[in-house]
């Protein structure tokens, strides 16, 4: 099978399981307590029950749950996602005005961890148990022990409380709120400085755990045959973990790395919790909070795709890495 | 006597383990004439891979040290050149190959690739003369269709097949000396024969002079001049392929030969040398075959042999026996 012939595969594929999962998402919604409806009108007990009814099949909440995503479905085969319940505006429109804010960071971290745990593994492998290993790597494992949430918290505290460098959440400092705000430099150098805080949190963890997993796969190559072949070739040591080495030992981190994609995007409801962040993640509690039905199923369709997307993504790199791969 | 290319006077490589010193090697003298093949036999880890490390500086340091000694290639020590000038031997003066093809080459980049490598390393050619280069050692090593070839992974080729290529990158410079530690080892029997012809044919016709390791002593009747045979990380004989093959004065060769099956004779049962190889942390006292030798003595124990020459004949044992025919 060829490259394209794959790809082609594996997007349609993303159609079925997108049905899957709306389908797994619906009923598990439909299993917690109360609708909208109920909790808009909990501090109004004493409602005409009849008025609440009829509000109820305004938005088909009298129907059977599965008869509500079987509407729902009909909607989103035209790729619509509905509408919420609380603000009222399409679903696609509200997650479109927040998936910037996740991916931005989301993103930045996976580069961040990237850019740091290659070099720090490499170093790690080639200087096996000197101090430099030994440091990498009690940092590595200081940072795989702490949960995201205290990881941020700490670095709220340092950056934000101790140092006062950096704002301790949200997006935006209070002077850029609002709608005639002009998006100009400075605009973008306060987002900047507000994403610097979830980024590093969710960096740091994930560097962590890359730099550990670059520096046993780095040890496994450097002990196979052929870094003895290029080795006794006359090639620079450089040459020899760069070029030789290092194309074979990012095989098992691309895995990772596409693994992570998934859980820390799935995370991200922690971390923009932690930090205030007006992403996707808090949206998605939020909503869960308030049985926003459709928005809480169109966050998970959203996510989803990007986690399928990635897959894919990641596969195809498998190809250009290692050419023993066959699609 | 011919010039010596290589001469290897009193080697020590030891291995720092976390069990202790590993001696691998503990004093090895060993000489190669210009032009010849020497083969170099033995049971696995008795330290023919590591004298073949040691020369090229390859030992894995840690745990691996070079502890003493001296290797003289063309008169010049090995081991008292700076790393980079030692990179100039490594592929250019000195090439090596290695006993599983399978894994001695890069999975990720091609053959092209990784011949270029070294051509453009070594010989200063463009990446275009280079690639040249490259199709002309592929087809000289018997690679059909070479200039497509050229561009395959290598596992698009069959074990055989890899160790040509191998054979074809250690030859591209040209070098004085090529190392084959077990080059026939992981192949089929067939393909084995051809590759060691094809060693054989190219050594002659590039007068490259080749210590061969091997742990198969057939291979080494068939294609060498001299031969040393090693055990615990002591050279205990050599002398030339005729006299170790017919006339052995070692115990240790004796036996191994002893071992092997041979067609002319109906033997009911092989000669097994009893016991295992010895633990080279808390090697044996004295002689280190001593345990496993059918003739020791006390003396056996307690000292290490002399070695003595009887012309171009060199053995390590208190107790040679003289006269053995075989």
């Amino acid at each position: 099978m060829g490259m394209r012939e794959y790809i082609l595969k594996r997007v349609i594929l993303i159609i079925p399981m997108l049905m899957g999962i709306s389908f797994i998402v619906f009923m598990l919604m439909y299993l917690m307590p109360g609708d909208a409806v109920d909790l808009m009108l909990a501090l109004q007990p004493d409602t005409d029950p009849a008025y609440v009814a009829h509000i109820k099949s305004i938005y088909g909440l009298d129907q059977p749950w599965y008869i509500q995503y079987f509407y729902w479905l009909k909607q989103f085969a035209t790729l619509n996602l509905g509408s919420s319940f609380l603000s009222g505006r399409d679903v696609s429109e509200e997650i479109g005005a927040r998936v910037v804010n996740t991916l931005s960071y989301q993103l930045l971290a996976v580069v961040f961890s990237i850019a740091v745990a290659i070099p720090a593994g490499i170093v790690s492998a080639v200087k096996q148990y000197s101090k430099t290993d030994n440091l990498v790597m009690t940092a590595a494992l200081l940072g795989v022990s702490f949960p995201i949430f205290f990881l941020g918290l700490m670095n709220i505290f340092l950056f934000a409380l101790i140092l006062g460098w950096l704002p301790s959440g949200g997006a935006h400092s209070t002077v850029f709120l609002g709608r005639d705000i002009p998006h100009d430099f400075s605009y973008y150098l306060d987002y900047l400085k507000h994403l610097a805080l979830p980024t590093l949190t969710l960096g740091l963890a994930s560097t962590a755990y890359n730099a550990r997993l670059v520096r046993s796969s780095m040890l496994n190559v450097l002990r196979e045959d052929y870094i003895m072949t290029a080795r006794a070739k006359g090639l620079k040591e450089r040459v020899v973990v760069y070029k030789h080495a290092l194309r074979n030992a990012m095989l098992p981190v691309i895995t990772v790395t596409g693994m992570q994609i998934a859980l820390t995007l799935g995370g991200a409801p922690i971390t923009e919790t932690v930090f205030s962040w007006p992403g996707l993640g808090k949206y998605f509690v939020y909503a869960i909070q308030h049985r926003d039905y459709f928005v809480i199923v169109g966050i998970t369709v959203v996510l989803g795709t990007l986690i399928l997307v990635a897959n894919v993504l990641i596969d195809i790199s498998y190809k250009w890495l290692d050419p023993r791969v066959e699609f | 006597m011919a010039d010596n290319l290589l001469e290897i006077k009193g080697l020590k490589t030891y291995f720092y383990t976390e069990d202790g010193i590993v001696r691998a090697l503990e004093g090895i003298d060993l000489h190669i004439e210009q032009g010849e093949t020497l083969g170099l036999v033995g049971e696995s880890g008795c330290g023919k891979t590591v004298t073949a490390l040691s020369v090229l500086r390859l030992v894995p340091d840690p745990p691996g040290k070079i502890i003493e000694g001296e290797i003289l290639f063309e008169g010049v020590n090995l081991l008292a050149l700076s790393e980079s000038d030692m990179r100039q031997i490594r592929g250019n003066d000195i090439s090596m190959i290695f006993q599983d093809p399978q894994s001695a080459l890069n999975p990720v980049f091609t053959v092209d690739n990784q011949l270029r490598e070294v051509i453009e390393l070594h010989q200063g050619l463009d990446k275009k003369e280079a690639r040249q280069k490259a199709i002309e050692m592929l087809d000289l090593v018997g690679i059909p269709d070479p200039e497509a070839r050229v561009e395959d992974y290598p596992h698009q080729f069959s074990g055989g097949m890899k160790q040509r290529v191998m054979i074809a990158m250690a030859l591209s410079c040209n070098p004085k000396m090529l190392i084959a530690d077990e080059p026939t080892t992981n192949l089929d029997v067939t393909v084995q024969a051809q590759v060691l012809d094809m060693i054989n044919n190219l050594r002659k016709e590039l007068g490259t002079t080749v210590l061969l390791i091997t742990h198969n002593l057939g291979v080494i009747a068939e294609m060498s001049d001299h031969v040393g045979v090693m055990y615990a990380g002591r050279l205990v004989e050599y002398g030339d392929a005729d006299t170790i093959f017919h006339a052995p004065l070692h115990p240790y060769t004796i036996a191994l030969h002893e071992a092997v099956p041979r067609v002319t004779e109906k033997k009911q049962k092989l000669g097994v040398i009893k016991g295992v190889v010895p633990n080279l942390i808390y090697p044996p006292s004295g002689c280190r075959f001593h345990p496993r030798c059918d003739f020791s003595t006390e003396v056996c124990e307690k000292e290490q042999p002399k070695g003595e020459w009887v012309g171009d004949h060199y053995v390590e044992c208190w107790h040679r026996r003289e006269g053995t025919k075989l």
